[in-house]
């Protein structure tokens, strides 16, 4: 059955359709929220108000919407708002290390993921890119990091970012392009480190 | 392609996005720039590091709590899309009540009016206005087996051709006098064969029947009384239209002819005459006088001419309605015509039958009743005639309308195109629209009966609820300031008795 069957059918007083495209999509929607805002705690509320706004507004929804596409909209404009919302406070307090907090639970969060396979060097690697990604996604201005996240976590078009941000489809690739330059420059640093430890492992 | 090109294009690469061409010219550029293939592969790698790191290590499993709290709130916002449209479901009431407690009471209390109100409305059902008791059999009925209430017309009509099929227009002719009637009876035969040609049974022709349908409802009511009395015994539900099994007892046959002939003298004469010979075929004998009243009345031939669009089936319908109606609501015939005794052996076909019954509806408009009725007796004369002829006439009578009722209701509710129809509709619209509610209910309701598989008719059926739930709410409102109790379980009683 499709999104927009179950959506139907909720609107009809089906709950377990609700449930059913809970199942679907919190996964995805909740690893968005979770890279957008990077504190779990507050990730958690936004997850949580996606859902109660799709509740909300079930009885607006029309099958002509793709419903993913209003769920992940829902949740980006969320994410916005409480981006900026952060963003206000954290300009507030600039002499701060930026990320200091992040670096730390997010080092153990991905200590706590990174599974424990024979080779630990690769294991290690892993979990040293994963903090890099996960860092350097957080670092992301907002209007960057929403693109990359709905592209490469929601899976969704450029032209359904464009549709959901706003903004036209050669912008919203342009700041993909940016998103990924400083990806890149993220990990260049640390192929770099790798490259280096490896050189200094064979010789 | 230049390199500002290639960053330009470098997301549309990286996703696939180029087309063929653009594929081709960027290529082409990489093979050729070593600072732009590092780049674009440093990209690649950068991009594959992401996803790896963004499906594996950092792909997190949402809290669990979430989940279950989405869950909670989609339940509890469920109960109002349940609750609006308890107008039109009926679980929604229910459920609703079901998750106010502090209404059982309340509810339990207004079930025992009810229970005290349905007595009372069996009793006498003038209690709820404007409301037949049987209007509410036929609207369900109508719904679920698309069965139109008119159904049971067919059978007490083809219950005389029945019984008469076996005994035959000897018997229709011992019953009443010779003479002169032979010719006319001849006459009549004629005409049912020119009915045969002519009612070829091709399209419709509404507002013809018009008249007939006009009064279905009141009809259902007289055939079922009819029914009831004249074939108590049969056990067989007239709405089906079992063919009826010939039952030429003297009680059936009498009723019948109370029913088919009380109005007219002749009629009552009729009757006594069959009463010594064999008891059917006294109604074939009336019914074949009053043929004689219709073709000097009408011309017959143009009548079915104009019938002839119409499919057989449907036209004997809507005739056999237009017969009972006017036997009904017409001033009896004039009593001074002959008494043909319907011998003559036409050869009616099922379609002569229904060609003579439309020619009754056709000629059924107020001005000349009896010449509708006439008509339609006509073809039910000839129809015992039809035994001896090939066509199985009597079979028609009954079975016919049995396996046509599907067609037939259809036509009505095409034919509902009429003039009568959208003035109908306009009417209970105002009503609605006036928040007049037992009165839009009611109108509903006769529309529902009338046209029960109109394509608005589940539309209709909401608009009844609607207007009872309007009406049983208002009414609660004013008693809520009135606090009268007992009118608070009386609106309460409508309100649960129409929600079944």
């Amino acid at each position: 059955m499709t999104d927009e069957a179950l959506m139907a059918r909720y609107q009809q007083g089906d709950v377990a359709a609700f449930a059913e495209l809970v199942s679907r999509h919190e996964k995805r929607l909740w690893n968005f929220v979770r890279r957008f805002v990077a504190d779990g705690p507050t990730a958690e509320d936004l997850l949580q108000e996606v859902f109660l706004r799709v509740v909300r507004s079930a009885a607006e929804w029309r099958p002509s919407a793709k419903v993913s596409t209003w769920l992940y909209t829902i949740a980006r404009n969320l994410c916005t708002d409480q981006a900026r919302r952060g963003a206000l406070r954290r300009a507030d307090s600039l002499d701060q290390t930026p990320g200091a907090s992040r670096d730390d639970s997010g080092s153990h969060r991905i200590d706590r993921l990174a599974a424990p396979d024979g080779n630990a060097e690769k294991a290690t690697l892993d979990r040293e890119i994963a903090t890099r990604v996960d860092r350097a996604v957080a670092e992301l201005p907002v209007e960057q990091r929403e693109v990359f996240l709905m592209r490469e976590v929601m899976e969704l078009s450029f032209a359904e970012i464009a549709t959901a941000t706003g903004a036209s489809e050669p912008t919203v690739k342009s700041r993909m392009r940016y998103a990924l330059e400083r990806l890149r420059a993220a990990l260049v640093e640390l192929h770099d480190h790798a490259g280096a430890a490896a050189a200094e492992v064979t010789p | 392609m230049n390199c500002a090109q290639i960053k330009e294009q470098l997301v549309d690469f990286l996703y696939g996005e180029l087309s063929a061409n653009e594929q081709a010219a960027f290529s082409e550029h990489l093979r050729g720039c070593p600072g732009c293939h590092a780049e674009v592969t440093s990209h690649q790698n950068t991009l594959g590091r992401a996803r790896a790191a963004l499906s594996g290590p950092l792909a997190e499993e949402p809290p669990a709590r979430i989940h279950a709290a989405a869950l909670a709130a989609a339940r509890a916002a469920a109960a109002p899309p349940a609750r609006r449209p308890a107008i039109e479901e009926k679980p929604g009431f229910f459920a609703w009540l079901w998750r106010t407690p502090w209404l059982l009471p309340a509810f339990g209390a207004a079930s025992v009016a009810t229970a005290v109100f349905l007595v009372r409305v069996l009793k006498n059902p003038e209690v709820i206005p404007g409301q037949h008791p049987r209007s509410l059999d036929e609207r369900s009925i109508g719904a679920s087996t698309a069965t139109p209430p008119p159904a049971p017309a067919q059978e007490p009509a083809a219950l005389p051709a029945a019984p008469a099929a076996g005994l035959g227009p000897a018997e229709a002719k011992k019953a009443k006098t010779p003479g002169a009637l032979g010719e006319v009876a001849k006459q009549a035969s004629h005409e049912a064969r020119r009915l045969v040609a002519g009612a070829a049974g091709k399209g419709a022709a509404p507002t013809v029947a018009e008249p007939a349908r006009r009064k279905s409802g009141d009809l259902d009511h007289l055939i079922a009384g009819s029914k009831a009395s004249g074939t108590a015994g049969g056990g067989t539900p007239s709405r089906f239209a079992e063919p009826p099994p010939p039952r030429p007892s003297s009680r059936t046959s009498a009723e019948e002819d109370d029913l088919l002939g009380g109005l007219t003298g002749e009629g009552k004469s009729a009757s006594a005459a069959a009463q010594a010979g064999a008891k059917p075929a006294v109604n074939e004998a009336k019914l074949a006088k009053k043929a004689k009243l219709a073709r000097d009345a009408t011309g017959a031939e143009a009548l079915a001419d104009e019938s002839e669009d119409r499919p057989a089936g449907r036209v004997g319908r809507q005739a056999d309605q237009a017969l009972l109606e006017k036997r009904e609501y017409a001033a009896p015939p004039p009593a001074a015509a002959p008494a043909p005794v319907a011998a003559e052996p036409a050869r009616p076909s099922p379609r002569a039958v229904s060609a003579a019954n439309a020619s009754a509806a056709l000629g059924a408009p107020a001005a000349a009743p009896a010449k509708a009725t006439a008509h339609a007796d006509k073809a039910r004369r000839a129809a015992p005639a039809a035994e001896a002829a090939p066509a199985k006439v009597a079979d028609s009578m009954a079975v016919e309308p049995r396996s046509d009722t599907g067609e037939s209701s259809k036509a009505r509710a095409k034919d509902a195109a009429g003039p009568s129809l959208e003035e109908s509709i306009r009417k209970a619209e105002r009503l609605f629209a006036n928040q007049d509610w037992s009165a839009a209910a009611a109108a509903y309701r006769d529309l529902l009966r009338r046209f029960p598989t109109h394509k608005d008719a589940a539309k209709w059926r909401a608009r009844v609820d609607q207007s009872l739930v309007a009406e049983a709410e208002a009414r609660q409102r004013k008693d809520a300031q009135t606090g009268s109790k007992a009118a608070k379980a009386k609106s309460n009683d409508v309100l649960m008795k129409e929600m079944k």
